[in-house]
Order: C-alpha cells, then structure tokens, then sequence
C-alpha cells in the first residue's frame, strides 16, 4: 500500500469511527461498535450510561439521567477575586534553540526587572486575594532568577496562600533547583522524549545535546519528590518515538506526561505537522503503552474530560494575565511583546509615566466572546465542551479566523474524545482510573503543593 | 492535605463482590447500565476533588 492509499485508509477509519457520534444534551455520546451501544459520559455526575441504540432518543432515558444529575452546565470564563491566576513571562532569553520557539531568538533580549515585578504583585494583588496559581515562564525563566527571587520573596512576606508554578527547558543549576524544589514549586519540564528526538528538536544554543542535563533535572526532581510533569511538543517526525518516549520518561520516574502537537511548524527548520491520520495512531497506541506503566497523560483532548468548558484556554478567556518583560498584559504565551504580528492578545500594558496599568477593554471582549457556543459547525460534536473550540491563535493562524476550528484539531479531536470515551469505560470495567485522567489529577496535587514560609531548603 | 505520593494507576484487586459502583437501571421497557466513575477515583485518590474548571492551557 503506497502513503496516499494509506492516508485514505486512516482517514476513512476515522470518519468511521466517529460518524455515529454525537452531543447528547451537552454531554459526548460516542458509539461502541464493539458492545454495539451507545456510551453517554457525565463529568457532572461522574457516571457512565451504556444505552442501547433503540433507547438513546427516549425522554424517559433522559429523564431517568436528568434524576441523577447527569447533566451540567460547562464553565464559561469568570474572574475569581479571591484565586488570583497569573504569569510573568521573566526573559526572552533562552540557553535552548528549539526549532519550532515562538519566541524570536534573533530579537533582542528582554528581562523583567525585580521592581517590576513587584509593582505587578502590589497590583494584582487585592484585601480579597485569598489565593495566588503564580506561573513563571519565559524564554527561559531561571535565566532570571533574581527577579524570581524578590517575587517568591515578596508574596511570603505578605503571607498568601501561593502555587508556584515554573515552565522550565530543564537547563537549571543545583542550586537553583534546590531553592525552587525549597518553596515547593510545582515544575513543567519541557522534554521531546528520546534522547535522538529530544536533541534534534531541542539544541543548545551553544552546540551540544540537552537530553543529558534534561535527564539529571528530572531524576532531581523525583529524588526530591517534587510534583511535575514533562511536556513535549509532537511534530511529524517525533510521532513516531511517543510510544518510546513513554518508556523513556516512565524508566527516569516521571509520572505525569504531557504532549502537544507542534502548533506553529517551521518548515525552513525542517519542522511539520503530524498527519492527523499518523497521530491519532501513534497517541493511541501511546496511551495503551502508559496504561500499562501506570503513567499519567495531559493531552488537550483529554484537558477537559472532567471539567467540561465552553472556552479552550483560561488565559484567553480572561482569566489568567500575563505580564511580560516590555510592560505588555497578554492574553496567550505565545504573543509576548506589544507590536506583536497576533497584538489583538495583547490587552494592556503598564505606563512608566503614570506608575498605572491600561487595558483595552475593546480586546479583551472580543477575545472572552470566542467561545464554542459562537461555533455552529461545533453544535451536534459529541466533543464540543472537551475541546471548546480549539486555540484561537492557532485557528487564526491556520484558517485565517479565531473563531474558525482548525481543521487537522478537529479531525484529531474527534477521533481521540472517541477512543476516549471507550477507554474509560473499558478502564472502569477494570477498577481503575483512566490514565489520560492526568489534568484533573495533576491540579489535585497542585492544590496541595503552596509556598512554605520559612526558609526550609531540601537537598536535591 | 492531599497525600504528596503520587499513585500509580494499579489495577485494583477484586473480590468478587464489590461491583457496585455498576447498576442495571429499567426504565419502561428499556434498560441502561450505569457506571460510577467517583468510586474508582475515591479509591484510587480519596481525596480527589472535581473542578468545575481546569487551568486548560496547553502551550504549558
């Protein structure tokens, strides 16, 4: 069979599969060929209903669900006053040179000062905060350590109850690791698997393999029982090592596995995307690889299984502002400066002048009315409230619309919710949890991993 | 708190007995099964709470 008889072959499996899906009153219907019934999931009543296909149209079926709380309503975006969320993007800089970065490295590096940063803290920070998820990104954030410090610093001395979360490329010092480790940070560390795809993908900007010190971070980090997951990007290539790679990272101790699919490919860079076909493949076959050793995966078609949303990202949505190194407030990771090619994510931005913060009331409407609701072709999707629509930068960049879903997402999404469903069933008939439960598990643990107020520092 | 080790997902070992989180439901003449996801992720995870919202970023 040549590549384009297979490509027709995967997809036409994948329209089979997933034609007879659908949204039953808000909730993934999938069908089981296999049991040749329905499967209805409810996150709302953490239940599964197995109906038979002559049944599933019944009002009786439905009520009889409706009595016990089968059915919800999906989140839509609400800003807390009491849980602040929020990131400051450090530095532009980085010591890595992966080939699909969306931060420029050839633009020149900007930082974040310690008064800056501060000044954002004394903002954001109100009499009502009773919680901080404080996420620390960049570039790469250790490179900014003492802008970190005086910020950690400056939250215990006001004593709120804070997450500490760090985006790190795994290039980190013992010494620095120590004192994250110390206030219970809770890491991502970005990994793209194997050693041979890792280095590829993921170069020292000075020559070398970062795979080795990447490596050392994360046995570091299990020796010291720090909570983290490993994140890595998929490209057409990497593809085909994921179900290595989870016998890779499962053999260094990593628990929680987090993989992406490359969002903004460089083909000058020899980066492309999966064909949709080939990945929902390899991620199923991945996934039956973790079942089998006991590991956790985030993955956004699963981000949402038990949270159900009407939206795709927090930070678009509104929820989570991001503060980056040239005084801009951006709504999304990826758009980090003001004059930005995607600037409709940037909402505000600080002026020196007037010691004051100004946000653009006119974006950030328009970004909070980008939600699944605003997307007909979505309305009967089996899953609509798991994907919420998909990423609005990555929609714009491939349909030229936020509020288009990208094509290549919604065809993996569809299949992967699908396998989903199943699995779960599957795992429930064998007493135990679903592996790509990893999300809500992970945020479990991340409730209880907050800042320690005295200067307790374990040994890595 | 939240117990910091972090489980792996085992299989639990049955007894034969405990199959309640499974039910049989009639309505009319039909009949739906019904599965309790909660059981298995109290026993997994007793503390295990459910979000109504999920910090869904992917790009982290």
């Amino acid at each position: 069979m040549n590549t384009k008889e297979l490509k027709t072959q995967r997809s036409y499996l994948i329209k089979e599969n997933t034609e007879k899906d659908f949204l039953y009153f808000g909730l993934p219907c999938v069908w089981d060929d296999v049991k040749g019934k329905y499967l209805v999931f409810s996150p709302y009543s953490l239940k599964i209903a197995i109906i038979n296909p002559e049944s599933i149209d019944l009002n009786d079926i439905r009520k009889k669900l409706n009595n016990i709380g089968f059915f919800g309503t999906p989140a839509r975006p609400s800003i807390s006053k009491k849980i602040l969320k929020m990131g400051l993007i450090l530095t532009t800089d980085c010591n890595l040179r992966c080939k699909y970065c969306f931060v420029v490295p050839e633009a020149k590096v900007k930082s974040m000062s310690p008064e800056y940063a501060i000044r954002i803290l004394k903002e954001k920070i109100t009499p009502e905060t009773e919680e901080i998820y404080l996420t620390f990104f960049g570039g790469e954030p250790t490179l900014n350590m003492d802008t970190l410090r005086k910020a950690v610093k400056h939250i215990e001395h006001i004593g709120i109850k804070t997450h500490f979360l760090i985006n790190t490329n795994g290039m980190v010092s013992d010494y620095e690791l120590n004192y994250l480790v110390g206030k219970n940070f809770v890491f991502v560390v970005s990994s793209d698997g194997v050693p041979k795809i890792n280095d590829e993908n993921r170069p020292m900007l000075k020559e070398g393999k970062s795979s080795k010190e990447i490596e050392r971070t994360i046995k570091r980090l299990v020796k010291a029982g720090a909570l983290f997951k490993v994140r890595a990007t998929i490209t057409g290539k990497s593809i085909f090592y994921l179900k290595e790679s989870i016998d890779y990272w499962a053999s260094l101790g990593v628990k929680f596995v987090h993989f992406e699919p490359v969002s903004l490919p460089n083909p000058k860079m020899g980066v492309k995307y999966p064909v949709p076909g080939v990945y929902i493949e390899q991620v199923v076959d991945a996934i039956n690889k973790a079942e089998r050793l006991g590991s956790w995966i985030i993955s956004s078609p699963y981000m949402n299984l038990l949270t159900p949303s009407a939206y795709f990202c927090t930070s678009v949505a509104g929820e989570n502002e991001l503060y980056t190194p040239d005084g801009s407030i951006s709504l999304c990771y990826r758009v980090q400066e003001h004059n930005h090619p995607f600037q409709e994510f940037i909402v505000g931005r600080y002026n020196k002048e007037t010691d004051s913060f100004i946000r653009y009331s006119d974006r950030i409407d328009f970004l909070k009315r980008i939600d699944v609701s605003t997307k007909s072709y979505c309305d009967n999707c089996a899953a609509k409230y798991i994907c919420g629509g998909g990423c609005p930068l990555r929609n714009k960049v491939k349909r030229g619309d936020h509020m288009r879903v990208d094509s290549w997402m919604c065809q993996v999404k569809k299949a992967l919710v699908h396998d989903a469903i199943i699995r779960i069933d599957r795992a429930l008939s064998e007493k135990r949890v679903p592996a790509i439960f990893g999300e809500s598990i992970f945020e479990n643990f991340l409730r209880s991993y907050s800042y320690k107020k005295k200067e307790e520092v374990r040994d890595v | 708190m939240f117990n910091k080790s972090i489980p792996i997902q085992k299989k639990k070992k049955t007894n034969g007995t405990s199959l309640a989180e499974i039910s049989k439901t009639k309505v009319g003449k039909h009949s739906i099964e019904i599965k309790d996801i909660e059981h298995v992720l109290k026993s997994a995870l007793p503390e295990f709470k459910r979000e109504k919202i999920s910090r869904s970023e992917s790009c982290i």
